[in-house]
């Protein structure tokens, strides 16, 4: 099948080249007789060893490796070809591909690549040897393998090499994980040429609008053909209604299934039913990359009897009083080590204590608690809520993560503190609001937490690797000349904090103090860049503010990094800002240096 | 005050080395043969690996003595060990830095006696050695015969020129 060379075939006809061994003595005899080549190092001919090399190379090395000689090739290969961002390298072994025609979808045109010859006369064989190789493959709209323009796979080359391959119907036939995020229609068919028998992940998402019935059809195509299926992940905005037969039938035959995290409103009866028989299925969790309008009534999370036998981590979506009637009426929740919770809409405080004082009862265990209680579908003001409500939680004593995502900050006293530290020794993650750096617009003052509770929370919560809070600082007052603050957070990896407008005097030594409560030289401040000070772009307060709170973002920052560099900068660093500070009657903003405010 | 346990180890060459059981037991080899044996006062033998290579393999060990331990069923073709950078910490680079013989030396010892975080400083080092070198380049530095015909070797070439560039 090879294209013979003519200048290598004259070479070859001149001296019979057996095997490599006579090739070795025919240029040990042609150079210096008494020459001995020195022999390769013994290490690299100890297989394990080479792959090491190769694993540790880059891809271009890789290819390089594979034509050194026939025993670097296998392995050289095997790690190449092992994962693949694109199917296109294989599918080229077979023939070149080409643009062939320019598919309109949703106004926009795409290269649909295509083989530039007919599949009559290739080499199956060497197709084999490649496919074989792949463990994991990436299948998208956009492939790296072809170019940067907005291009995709034809799905027709696809089919007729799926046809045609003589070991099957699957295109690789030791694959382990396949991602792929399909775009048009008529693709989503081609998928199940992907899917082998060991399959471990499947992770899918699709473009806007994708139409339920092409996910109906994929799903038949898949059912009995994913039993070793482990972790699946799933990422659409189609109702589920549209094709909840198809999947939950689809499901009966994933077995061994251990975790699943499906879009939002998945939670439907019928789904939960059929998740819920699964003996292996450890998590059930919710994918929130897409936009799927609100859709209240699809979801009807529940759990009978004997359903769930695994499971340990759960995400529940939908009406308070459902989750409520869940924790009720389900023993086998007393496993339970990890929730998450959403609400879709703001409890009152009774409400969220009712749901505490369930969540306590009915999941001892707990390690993982999010509560996600005021949903972005809601549009009513939320109240703010007090540490009391969560209070029932503190029976749990094996929490190491709380979070609360609450549009109004959770108060915290010193008092709550201390009983965290007791009750919850092993505390690492603590986020008092949905998001430090999103303030919600009628966010004032006092729900700021005082500056000093940072240095108490330091002392007393020991493990703490993360923490959200907002913080007040307008009724900053001063230090009394010390900005060490008396205790350090020893663990600390990431301080997420939302702050107040934040007076000219403090914004120095806001940032050297919230900069100088980290240790761990790997920790970064997240900083909002829009204090609570409302305003629009050119308005000279709005820039103002801003650009104090960059100044003292960038000092804590700058605090933290020089950790990197030497402890000793810390120091210097203080005390050069200490005179800078002095020199300009206590600020630190130059409004020369304030960068564009971004656009509200 | 009672001193850290310790172990002799002998090398092919019959120099004994006494060191810390701690810093012996780097190489799961020796961990197990440990284990196995129990302790006692006689050498442990280390017929592959002589003198000179076992203390710079020991001096290996010492330094990074406390470091945690590698997962024991870490498959160097799977996919977190595979996306290893290639990156090696200053006093592994310094620590590597011989010729070419004892660097391969190491890197045999290294999978002889199980110390899977030297093995990786070593195939490290090599893979940097040959990284944007021509097949021919890399023949000519570790003396390797090559065994395809031409028309196979520009066959590999095109079905990979895909990731010529990365």
């Amino acid at each position: 099948m090879t294209v013979e060379d003519p200048t290598h075939e004259a070479v070859s006809t001149d001296v019979d080249i057996e095997s490599d061994k006579a090739a070795e003595e025919l240029l040990d005899e042609t150079t210096e007789p008494a020459f001995i080549p020195p022999p390769v190092p013994r290490a690299l001919r100890i297989p394990e060893v080479l792959l090491e090399i190769f694993v540790a190379s880059t891809d271009s090395t890789r290819a390089a490796a594979a034509r050194v000689c026939r025993s670097w090739s296998t392995l050289a290969l095997d790690v190449l070809w092992r994962d693949m961002e694109s199917p296109i390298p294989l599918l080229q072994v077979l023939s070149p591909l080409q643009p062939k025609q320019t598919p309109e979808q949703d106004g926009e045109t795409y290269e649909d690549w295509d083989f530039a010859n007919g599949l009559f006369d290739v080499d199956w064989t060497r197709f084999h040897s490649y496919a074989t190789r792949i463990r994991t493959l990436v299948y998208r709209l956009n492939d790296p393998a072809i170019g940067s323009k907005n291009n995709c796979l034809s799905p027709r080359a696809l089919e007729r090499v799926a046809l045609l391959y003589p070991q099957g119907r699957c295109l690789v036939p030791n694959i382990q994980e396949l991602r792929c995020h399909v775009t048009w229609d008529e693709a989503v068919q081609t998928i199940p040429a992907f899917v082998g028998p060991n399959l471990k992940t499947l992770a899918m998402s699709f473009c806007t609008g994708m139409p339920g019935r092409c996910l109906k059809g994929l799903f038949q195509a898949l059912v009995s053909r994913t039993a070793m299926l482990d972790h699946f992940h799933l990422s659409t905005d189609c109702p589920v209604v549209e094709f909840e037969g198809a999947l939950a039938k689809w499901f009966e035959s994933t077995p061994l299934l251990t975790e699943a995290e499906l879009p939002r409103y998945y939670q439907t009866e019928a789904i939960v039913e059929t998740l819920g028989r699964l003996e292996s299925l450890r998590s059930l969790a919710t994918v929130w990359d897409n936009h799927l309008p609100y859709d209240a009534h699809g979801v009807h999370f529940q759990l009978s009897q004997d359903s769930f036998p695994s499971l340990t981590n759960l995400d529940i979506e939908g009406h308070l009083d459902y989750a409520l009637a869940t924790l009720q009426t389900s023993p086998q929740l007393s496993r339970i080590k990890c929730i998450c919770l959403t609400s879709y809409r703001a409890p009152t405080s009774e409400e969220v204590l009712n749901l505490t004082t369930a969540l306590a009862l009915a999941c001892p265990v707990l390690d993982v608690v999010w509560l996600n209680l005021a949903s972005e579908d809601d549009t009513t003001t939320t109240e703010p809520l007090a540490f009391e409500v969560f209070r029932p939680l503190l029976e749990c004593h094996q929490v190491t993560e709380f979070v609360v995502g609450h549009d109004m900050p959770l108060l915290l006293e010193e008092s709550d503190v201390d009983e965290m530290a007791e009750k919850w020794p092993e505390l690492k993650v603590l986020l008092l609001t949905r998001d430090p750096n999103h303030p919600p617009d009628n966010l004032t003052s006092e729900y700021g937490l005082d500056l000093s509770i940072l240095a108490h929370m330091a002392q007393k919560l020991r493990n703490l690797t993360n923490l959200g809070l907002f913080l007040d600082v307008e009724r900053f007052t001063d230090f009394e000349g010390n900005l060490d603050p008396p205790h350090q957070f020893e663990k600390l990896i990431v301080l997420d904090v939302g702050c107040s407008p934040i007076p000219v005097h403090a914004v120095s030594p806001v940032g050297l103090y919230l900069g100088s409560l980290i240790v761990s030289p790997d920790a970064w401040i997240q900083c909002s860049m829009e204090p609570w000070f409302r305003g629009t772009r050119g308005d000279p307060k709005f820039t103002e503010n801003w650009g104090r709170w960059y100044n003292a973002y960038t000092l804590m920052n700058m605090v933290t990094r020089s950790k990197v560099v030497s402890a000793k900068m810390t120091g210097m660093l203080r005390q050069r800002h200490q005179i800078e500070s002095l020199n300009r009657g206590g600020s630190a903003s130059h409004s020369e240096s304030i960068p564009t405010p971004p656009l509200k | 005050m009672s001193a850290a346990p310790q172990v002799t180890l002998e090398s092919s060459d019959g120099e004994k080395f006494k060191v810390d059981k701690e810093v012996a037991e780097r190489s799961v080899l020796i961990k197990n043969m440990i284990e196995d044996v129990g302790e006692s006062d006689n050498p442990i033998p280390l017929p592959n690996v002589n003198a000179s290579v076992l203390k710079k393999v020991l001096e290996y060990c010492e330094h990074h003595r406390g470091d945690p331990l590698p997962a024991a069923d870490a498959d160097p073709s799977n996919d977190d060990n595979r996306k290893r950078a290639t990156e090696i910490s200053d006093w592994d680079q310094k620590f590597i830095q011989v010729d070419q013989e004892m660097l391969f030396e190491i890197i045999l010892a290294a999978n002889y006696m199980d110390i899977k975080p030297l093995l990786d400083v070593g195939c490290k080092t090599v893979a940097n050695m040959i990284k944007g070198k021509t097949p021919e380049e890399i023949r000519k530095l570790f003396n390797i015969v090559n065994d395809f015909t031409p028309e196979e070797e520009a066959q590999i070439k095109k079905e990979n020129e895909w990731a010529e560039d990365r």
